[in-house]
């Protein structure tokens, strides 16, 4: 027998993406249309740039994601409509929202309101079929910085966030200090893999049993030191000001799975990207001896995927959402707070 | 042919169904900002007032602006993925081109449609009366108010003045002869979008995916870019 299918639509930022996910969480297609390009010229995502590109893009992602499916938009054969609702930009979510309603009401099938963090919750078990709760996510991007909890679908437990910038928005404020472009995470990446770690000693904020973070610190002692010496080695900035930043991420999360005796180690969103970080996860959970779970680069970064797993988590314990949600730029994932 | 207009390029947004040249039901709100929240129920409950399924639709009617931008792009994505999914053909038309056809206005003079276009300024297009039907006069324009008044000078002509924009900046017009403000319709009618359409000479689009919003504006960024770094944007 066929398996059952949820189409779900991404839109919250820059991507515009659409997937096809089966009943069992297998990925049967995912389609992401970047436009990094369209915004790299400004340094950041410009909302009414990205909110245009969404409106040309969205149904023909769509099709392509029923195509790659094995499916079509006049027989998509999905059992309801997934749509990120927010947190995001206001703009580019109502593109993708009002497709999703209008899909899901032409074929007669529910819409399903999904939150964007949910979604990079579950991406993690989009490609790990042995993870077993509690774990600990670390969900770090350029507008989060989570540590959270996962006791089960749906049991969240928000155990540290950042009290200031996100990791993703430090990582592009002092790319772009130091002239290396947008978005600012794989360039100072890249160059940090040629510079010395040890050359500068950034601070490493909020040490100790607090599992909050702080990346407003680092970011301003980069620019001091670029003042101080205009002549500086830009690999080696590049490299201490992220050994700085992974430092405290990769410790806070260990922290995290002692906590509660987790089983895992989860990385999600665009900075999960970063090697560094990646590497350095890899070996704590190893030296904890708990499971590290890394997503594909294309689920870390935003994708509907992820939001198909969430839709179907949401479409069996709750069902189809009210054709009058609306978009909710701020929407909060509900968590009990750790 | 049974017709589903959905109307979000101004402050009044709303839905209207029309079956063989007869206005079914139409349902507006000027809940600024929520069209993304009631346009899709509003044309859900006049498809279930009417006993019809949106498959059974012979059309999807859109006004593609000019207007407010987040607005246009809730109408087409839900008009264009209703169209897509649900195998209807999609109209589009212009907001101004909508206004001026309105009914109430009759058709004895020539029409300047004048939407607000926030921040000091109006999108505006002419519209002459030729054998019963109105035409186009050039495109629709993003401007100044004082610009469009100033032009108006050497247009000795009567005509009526029709919408939102043309009602905020009425004081500007006073000391023009011949000109009259129509007290209604103050935004297009997604009725009158589907009358026009039963009517003939909308052309239905073949490609639903190639109904974009009229913008007439570059996005902010764009435009203080080609101000700072002309040389830059043109690289890219």
């Amino acid at each position: 027998m066929t398996k059952e299918m949820i189409l779900a639509i991404e839109t919250s930022c820059d991507e515009t993406a659409a997937a096809v996910v089966d009943e069992d969480l297998h990925v049967l297609s995912s389609v992401v249309s970047s436009q990094i390009d369209l915004h790299a010229s400004f340094g950041g995502v410009v909302p009414e740039i990205a909110g245009r590109a969404h409106v040309e893009l969205l149904e023909p992602v769509v099709q392509e994601a029923l195509e790659q499916a094995g499916r079509s938009i006049r027989d998509p054969g999905v059992v309801a409509v997934a749509v990120t609702t927010g947190p995001g930009l206001v703009g580019s979510l109502l593109v993708g929202l009002s497709g999703a309603k209008a899909m899901a009401y032409a074929w007669g099938v529910p819409f399903l309101s999904i939150n964007h963090l949910e979604g990079h919750l579950f991406a993690a078990q989009l490609e790990s079929d042995s993870l077993v709760f509690p774990y600990v996510t670390l969900l770090v991007s350029g507008g989060h910085t989570m540590l959270i909890g996962v006791h089960g679908p749906g049991e969240y437990r928000l155990m540290g966030e950042t009290i200031d910038d996100a990791a993703g928005e430090a990582y592009d404020k002092v790319a772009r200090y130091l002239g290396l472009g947008y978005p600012g995470g794989p360039a100072i990446d890249k160059l940090a893999a040629q510079g010395d770690p040890t050359a500068f000693r950034f601070p490493r904020a909020l040490p100790g049993e607090n599992l909050d973070f702080s990346f407003s610190g680092v970011k301003t002692s980069v620019v001091r030191a670029v003042d101080r010496s205009p002549e500086i080695n830009v690999a080696d900035v590049a490299a201490s000001f992220q050994a700085a930043v992974v430092d405290v991420l990769v410790a806070k999360s260990m922290q995290a799975v002692e906590r509660i005796d987790a089983t895992a180690i989860v990385l999600g969103g665009g900075v999960a990207a970063n090697s560094l970080l990646r590497e350095r996860t890899t070996t704590a959970a190893l030296e904890h001896g708990v499971q590290c779970a890394l997503p594909s680069l294309a689920m870390c970064t935003d994708n509907a995927a992820m939001i198909g797993a969430a839709g179907w988590h949401r479409f069996r314990v709750h069902g189809g959402d009210d054709f009058s949600i609306g978009a909710n730029p701020s929407l909060v994932l509900e968590m009990e707070r750790a | 042919m049974k017709l589903l207009s959905l109307e979000t390029a101004t402050a009044a947004g709303g839905a209207a169904l029309v079956i063989d040249g007869v206005v079914i039901g139409e349902s507006m709100t000027t809940k600024d900002r929520r069209h993304a929240e009631t346009l899709l129920p509003s044309a859900i409950e006049l498809l279930a007032q009417a006993g019809i399924t949106v498959q059974e639709l012979d059309g999807i009617v859109i006004d593609v602006g000019p207007g407010l931008y987040t607005g246009l792009r809730v109408g087409i994505a839900t008009a264009r993925s209703l169209a897509m999914a649900s195998g209807s053909g999609l109209y589009s038309l212009t907001s101004l081109e909508v206004l001026a056809n309105d009914e109430r206005l009759g058709t004895s003079q020539t029409v300047l449609s004048v939407l607000d276009a926030r921040r000091g300024e109006v999108f505006a297009q002419y519209f002459t009366v030729e054998n019963g039907q109105r035409f186009p006069q050039g495109e629709p324009r993003v401007l100044l108010p004082g610009d469009l008044i100033e032009e108006m000078d050497t247009r000795p002509q009567s005509l009526v003045v029709v919408g939102d924009g043309g009602v905020r900046y009425q004081e500007l017009f006073a000391h023009l002869q011949g000109v009259e403000f129509a007290p209604v319709p103050l935004f297009p009618s997604p009725a009158t979008a589907a009358m026009m359409v039963e009517r003939g000479g909308v052309t239905k689009q073949d490609i639903p995916s190639d109904v974009t919003p009229i913008y007439l504006r570059d996005p902010d960024a764009v435009a203080n870019f080609k101000v700072a770094a002309p040389s830059r944007l043109a690289d890219s």
